[in-house]
């Protein structure tokens, strides 16, 4: 059964598939002669020989061929067709490439370090990071203690700098408060009211750089502990000598009042997530006042213990995350000096970059998100243009977004820490008024928003979430029950369909356990508490047994 | 300890796509996964002269790494070349043979190479030298490369257009480059050497340069020349036989046009055509003619031969087995890798990006992944596994010849827990060989023994479901491309199955599933089969089973369905789902008449939680690793199997049950996450033995009948089905005539006849008991019977034509009166054909 193979090439553009035509002549009985195929070439991904030789069969007398002989007549067939269509693929590309190489004036073939990049090898200089985990695995526990102790210490040097100038500024406002009030006509003292809010400038200058100041020496000098831990396996006298290391100084935890958060719900389930392969995970939740406290340092927080507990999880792949809900501008937590940035000014930073320069990358990458946002806005406008049609209105013309450095609603930046309290991750999802009273659906941004910051979670190991569960920091008269409710429902709902989503496609061996706190502000009414605690079990299947 | 085979490992670093959703919702399957559904396919390929791919696995935690295991080898061509080994004109010509015929079997499957060389071709030598290619199909995994974001080092000698493409994927290789590639293997073992260093790199592409500028070169042109002059300027160029017809093949295949280079099948034939030696005849009945042999004698021989040499048994396993030995020794890839530290992994903290927005957007491009790799194939250490294996016993052949004539006390390999799973292993792949002869039935005892050991499976569920060529050949005859009434419904469905699982979230193991159901779905539509949701969740196990090979998950899922899911899927299924179900509530009420009647008190119907047990013999309920083990037990089973598990699913939430009211009902009967399968799987085999076969009987009960199981399985049955409405009147199940007599004869019956005393006296069963007073249940009088207090034989109750209402009235009060084992005859007395010999007349 000789067969005819006809091909159609389609278009002039040759990169695109071919659909041929495979003929194969029928046996002699059959009323028709031949019978005919189209097989697009090169076969789309995932369709197979077989798949085509089906096709083939179930024409009215493909039943007729013998199988094998037309799986081999095929099978050349599409060999054939393939080779043809990859070497007019070749030649086009090699052409375009011999002409451009000419038109440079380039050798044709040249060693390139293109062909020798392989994967990155590790930097030869051990990063701080992994000589600092080198020092919390091997260091003996008086050196680690010792290590803690200068943290400890760092610490009180920097809260005390940053309490005298509170003092400070308090004064001087103080001052200035008095004089206003006194005169009771701000224009009345000109002078001396800028005299006074000339010095206040001052003392703020003078502060934030006795502060960087301060923050740097620190900074250089936990370094060159832990480098010399590393490399000796000691911390040179030198950098102990004005650490206090007296006992009596070191504070000690004290035992949290548990009058703070009576109120509200604070209880914590197991539950399973999964319709056939079930993960467990911890879900809490809890009512804080607001949401910067579950990162705060408290008096009596910062000691050696907690220190150390922070250096054993900072770089394992155990870490915890909290959500924090900001407005559209990065900056905005140096420029209003948010609570947020005074918690994390009341010690340096030692790990990572300082909170300002962090939200400085944020900003950067933001503007190149917005750049690139506004380049597809442009094109599509471009591309509407071509077709003769209006382009479609935009909120924000793009050439205005080129300049934007804030973010858009629903975005997440991240922030790391390793001087914060339990928490090393801070996500800021960004959101606007509106989301304290209006209701929202699944497919609002600031939901997309949580969403990234579980996936982001899943994907850098960050096994401990705080969301707040009503995407409120504070209620106001707006925040009533049937509201409370609802907007806890949708959260709920869309969390577990996010943490579906991330247990999904994984080995059973490794199914990942997650921790997430559900965070709720305080002052609701104790039906609100009530009705969300109830709501929890219809929502989530709990593990029996272990939750009541 | 030589012939446990050797693995080597490799990494690639997946793509990470940000954008991570598709329209319905679902994520994306990432690259990772993509090449992850592609791997069977590359490790369902079989040549001798190929290294056999066995593993790919996504690393738990740098996500973006994948690794890939396959057979490894310590020489490769390369190092064989260098060392000079390399003369002897007659290896060199089967060389010839097997890397061209290599290379015709993996474009046969559309596969190229793409990373052919001289050090990608191993030299084995075990009985003979043979090459054997290794590193193929990369572009095809990888999606042309695009499906990675490491590179790959290659050799010096790619194809020029290769080179030239370099902006584009390094993988670029096309089935005229792997031709081009190979010359160049040839061509160094033509002439006995490796060409670098005396060819450099630098050389190589003067060469190509020289010849691509010139105008005057024809597209016919070869560089073959110029390499050998080059060599000869150098003084390097080794003394060689000449071979004209082979230069004539190098020449050709180094042509710079590539398609001016003869095709693979062509360069295949014309050496087999030019080299007299066979040797590929000889090298394939190397391995396998342990299974060929036909006569016992023979066998006999072969074994006490094996014994005589004392060979340790390993090379009979086949390379899936050997690995997944070797995993058994408490390993994985990808802690070696890390432990050896070809894998480093970073802080995931130092790698957090600054920013995430829209669809998992990120900008950051400096962010550094979490782990770094190198480079390379590693062999992976197996002296473990042989440590664990030498460290009991002498390893001996003896040890894996469990069956036939060696039946050794002494051999025991209690303790060893590899041992035992090597010579399983063997004793399965012999007896599943058997059944040709011995029919399914031999391998039974066997499995219901020992279980289904995870590589063995495909080929046992084929065995067991009596798998041959006309159970797939409508199959292959389908347009399955076409479009169908159901794609609709599939496109929902699919991406939705069993998504916890990593290879269902891949786009190949995805189209397949979409294949083997629209294919099912094209040939059953004339039986006035629909889909349902669910039979998704059905094929998947038998997809999974046979990845690469569709039309045996399709002939799988019929077969099964046909048998343990029969007539569920038609049009209008719910006559047969509520008789179903109405027989097992019937077998509640026969084992557990408490538990029965605390459900009915309450409402609570089978229909509220059994309807996807059944549809989808328990594949929507439980996940995949606990659902083959459930199902290597129900195909050794008969058809009313799925019931019996329905009973020891119920069974183990009995006392919850029992302590709830409906409401409760419903979200405990769902609760089964840490289920014990085994639990369920001894349970369901208890009630197996404990319920009288013909009670679960039912009119649309599969025709498919399994034989192996004992005798009163086997009994013919007169029983005719219910109406729906008289099945939910009755509460308990009903016993065939022929079933009675023959319990009777066994005496495994108690016998309970209703009937008025005269009818009683003037004829009855040899073991019966007239009831004194048919309106009243009354217990004493019961546990008056010898013995029916601890029996759990059934008491069948058993009437006369008239009294049938009464009697079904009164098993029902005894039934909710707490006694258990309860049936009545399906016809009355009178009826009973045959009963002469079992009656006592007055």
């Amino acid at each position: 059964m000789p067969e005819v193979a006809r091909c159609n090439e389609e278009g002039p553009n040759e990169l695109t598939a071919t659909i041929c035509e495979f003929v194969i002549n029928a046996p002699e009985y059959c009323s028709e002669k031949e019978i005919r195929i189209n097989v697009p070439i090169p076969l789309p991904e995932y369709t197979y020989l077989e798949d085509y030789l089906g096709k083939l069969r179930a024409q009215p007398s493909g039943k007729f061929l013998d199988y094998e002989d037309a799986k081999e007549s095929l099978r050349k067939f599409i060999y054939n067709e393939t080779v043809k269509y990859q070497n007019r693929q070749t030649d086009m590309i090699t052409e375009a490439a011999l002409k451009k190489k000419q038109e440079m004036g380039m050798p044709l073939f040249q060693p390139s370090r293109n062909r020798r990049l392989l994967e990155p090898r590790r930097k030869p200089t051990v990063p701080f990071e992994e000589k600092f985990t080198f020092v919390v695995e091997q260091s003996s526990s008086e050196n680690l203690l010792t290590l803690m102790r200068m943290e400890v210490f760092m610490k009180k040097q920097m809260t005390d700098m940053i309490r005298a100038r509170n003092w400070e500024v308090d004064q001087l406002s103080k001052q200035c408060e008095k004089l206003v009030a006194e005169t009771g006509d701000p224009d009345m003292h000109p002078h001396k009211i800028s005299m006074l809010n000339e010095k206040l400038r001052q003392v703020h200058t003078t502060y934030s750089f006795q502060v960087a100041d301060l923050s740097d020496s620190q900074k250089a000098k936990y370094r060159k502990a832990v480098d010399s831990l590393h490399t000796r396996g000691s911390i040179p006298a030198a950098l102990l000598d004005d650490v206090v290391l007296d006992e009596q100084a070191i504070p000690r935890p004290i035992a949290t009042t548990s009058g703070d958060h009576a109120e509200g719900v604070n209880e914590s389930f197991t539950i399973y997530v999964g319709s056939q392969l079930k993960s467990m995970h911890n879900v809490c939740l809890v009512t804080v006042d607001r949401l910067t406290d579950l990162c705060q340092t408290l008096e009596g927080d910062w000691t050696t213990s907690s220190r150390l507990e922070m250096a054993t999880k900072l770089f394992s792949r155990n870490l915890s995350g909290t959500t924090l809900l900001v407005p559209r501008d990065p900056m905005t937590h140096i420029n209003s000096s948010s609570d947020f940035f005074k918690i994390c000014e009341q010690s340096t930073e030692l790990h990572f970059d300082s909170l300002g320069d962090q939200l400085k990358k944020v900003a950067i990458a933001n503007r190149a998100r917005n750049n690139w946002r506004a380049d597809q806005i442009d094109e599509e406008a471009a591309r509407y243009v071509s077709e003769g049609k209006a382009p479609p209105e935009q909120p924000i013309p793009s050439s205005a977004l080129r300049q934007d450095p804030t973010c858009t609603i629903g975005d997440v930046y991240i922030t790391r820490h390793s001087n914060l309290h339990k928490v090393q991750i801070v996500y800021h999802l960004v959101v606007d008024e509106t989301l304290q009273s209006v209701e929202i659906n699944s497919r609002h941004p600031c939901l997309a928003g949580i969403r990234n910051i579980i996936r982001t979670a899943a994907r850098y190991n960050t096994s401990t979430i705080h969301i707040p569960l009503l995407l409120i920091d504070r209620p106001d008269e707006s925040t009533t029950i049937a509201w409370c409710l609802k907007r806890a429902e949708m959260l709920f709902k869309c969390v577990k369909g996010y943490l579906m989503e991330v247990c999904s496609g994984m080995d059973v061996e490794s199914l990942p356990h997650y921790n997430v706190h559900f965070v709720l502000p305080s002052g609701l009414s104790k039906t609100i508490y009530d009705a969300i605690k109830h709501m929890f079990p219809n929502i989530f299947q709990l593990v029996p047994g272990v939750s009541s | 300890m030589g012939s446990f085979p050797k693995f080597g490992a490799f990494v690639l670093r997946a793509q990470e796509k940000s954008g991570r959703t598709c329209i319905n919702g679902l994520p994306v399957a990432s690259p990772s996964k993509q090449m992850l559904g592609r791997f069977p396919y590359l490790q369902s390929l079989r040549h001798d002269n190929l290294c056999v791919y066995l593993h790919f696995s996504e690393t738990v935690i740098a996500r973006d790494l994948v690794i890939v295991v396959m057979e490894h080898h310590t020489t490769t061509l390369g190092n064989a070349l260098k060392s000079g080994d390399l003369k002897d004109e007659s290896t060199k010509n089967s060389y010839y043979i097997e890397i061209s015929s290599a290379l015709e079997y993996l474009h046969r499957n559309a596969v190229t190479h793409g990373f052919l060389d001289i050090s990608s071709v191993f030299v084995t030598r075990n009985k003979k030298s043979t090459v054997k290619l290794s590193g193929y199909g990369l572009p095809f995994l990888t999606n042309h490369g695009k499906d990675i974001a490491s590179s790959l080092k290659f050799d010096v000698f790619l194809a020029p257009e290769r080179i030239l493409n370099e902006d584009e994927s390094l993988l670029a290789a096309t089935y005229q480059s792997d031709v081009w590639e190979m010359g160049f293997v040839l061509l160094q073992i033509y002439l006995g050497i490796t060409l670098v260093p005396d060819v450099s790199e630098t050389e190589y592409l003067e060469i190509l340069n020289k010849s691509f500028s010139s105008p005057s070169t024809a597209k016919e042109y070869s560089i073959m020349d110029d390499i050998t002059q080059l060599l000869a300027e150098k003084k390097r160029l080794p003394y060689h036989k000449k071979c004209d017809w082979l230069e004539e093949v190098i020449r050709s295949c180094l042509r710079i046009q590539c398609s001016e280079r003869p095709l693979i099948p062509e360069v295949a034939s014309s050496i087999r055509e030019n080299t007299t030696e066979t040797p590929t005849v000889e090298s394939k009945t190397d391995n396998n003619d342990e299974y060929k042999i036909k006569t016992v004698d023979e066998m006999r021989a072969k074994v006490r031969e094996n014994i005589a040499k004392d060979s340790d048994g390993f090379e009979k396993l086949s390379l899936e087995n050997s690995f997944h030995l070797w995993k058994t020794c408490g390993s994985t890839p990808e802690i070696i890798l890390l432990k050896k530290g070809t894998i480093q992994n970073h802080a995931p903290i130092s790698s957090y990006p600054s920013i995430r927005y829209d669809d998992f957007n990120q900008v950051d491009p400096g962010v550094d992944s979490q782990s770094t790799f190198d480079y390379g194939v590693f062999e992976l250490p197996q002296q473990r596994t042989l440590e664990r294996i030498e460290k009991e016993q002498k390893v001996s052949a003896k040890m894996f010849h469990k069956i036939g004539i060696i039946n050794n006390p002494d051999h025991h390999l209690n303790g060893n827990i590899l041992y035992e799973t090597a010579s399983e292993m063997l004793t399965m792949d012999h007896l599943l060989n058997a059944t040709a002869v011995f029919g399914v039935s031999s391998v039974i005892p066997h499995l219901s023994k020992n279980g289904v050991i995870s590589t063995q499976r495909a080929d046992v569920w084929c065995t067991l479901l009596d798998i041959n060529e006309t159970k797939w050949r409508d199959y292959l005859n389908l347009d399955i491309l076409a479009p169908h009434s159901s794609d609709r419904q599939l496109e929902v469905d699919i991406p939705r199955c069993h998504q916890y699982d990593s290879f269902m979230t891949t786009p190949a193991i995805q189209e397949s599933l979409r294949k083997v159901l629209k294919g099912w779905q094209i040939i059953t539509e004339a039986d006035n089969y629909v889909y349902w949701q669910g039979c998704d969740s059905l094929a998947t196990p038998f997809l999974l089973a046979n990845m690469s090979k569709p039309h045996i998950a399709y002939a799988c899922f019929k077969e099964f369905t046909h048998r343990y899911c029969h007539k569920f899927y038609l049009k209008d299924n719910s006559e047969v789902i509520k008789e179903y179900l109405g027989i097992f509530y019937h077998l509640v009420a026969y084992v557990d008449p408490v538990l029965y009647k605390h459900l009915k008190n309450n409402g609570f119907d089978a229909e509220l939680f059994a309807i996807p047990w059944f549809l989808t013999c328990f594949a929507h309920e439980l996940p995949l690793a606990k659902l083959v083990r459930l199902w290597d037990e129900t195909m050794l089973h008969g058809n009313a199997f799925p019931l019996m598990i329905a009973l020891a699913m119920l069974n183990r939430l009995r006392d919850k049950l029992l302590a709830v009211s409906f409401n409760e009902m419903i979200i405990i009967i769902h609760d089964q996450p840490d289920l014990s399968i085994e639990d369920i799987i001894r349970n369901a085999r208890g009630y197996e033995s404990l319920i009288p076969p013909s009670c679960t009987f039912r009119t649309h009960a599969s025709p498919w009948k399994e034989n192996c199981s004992g005798e009163v399985f086997r009994l013919p049955n007169t029983m005719t089905g219910l109406s729906l409405g008289d099945l939910s009147q009755l509460h308990c199940p009903r016993l065939s005539s022929e079933e009675l007599l023959w319990r009777i004869e066994r005496q495994m019956i108690y016998v309970i006849d209703t009937r008025q005393e005269s009818e009683y006296q003037a004829e009855h069963f040899t073991i019966s008991f007239n009831h004194p007073n048919n309106n009243e249940a009354d217990i004493e009088w019961l546990r008056f019977i010898p013995g029916i207090v601890k029996s759990e034989l059934p008491k069948c109750f058993i009437y006369g034509k008239n009294d049938k209402t009464v009697t079904e009235k009164l098993a029902e009060t005894y039934v909710m009166k707490g006694v258990p084992y309860v049936c009545v005859l399906h016809e009355p007395f009178e009826s009973v054909k045959n009963r002469s010999p079992f009656v006592i007349k007055s």
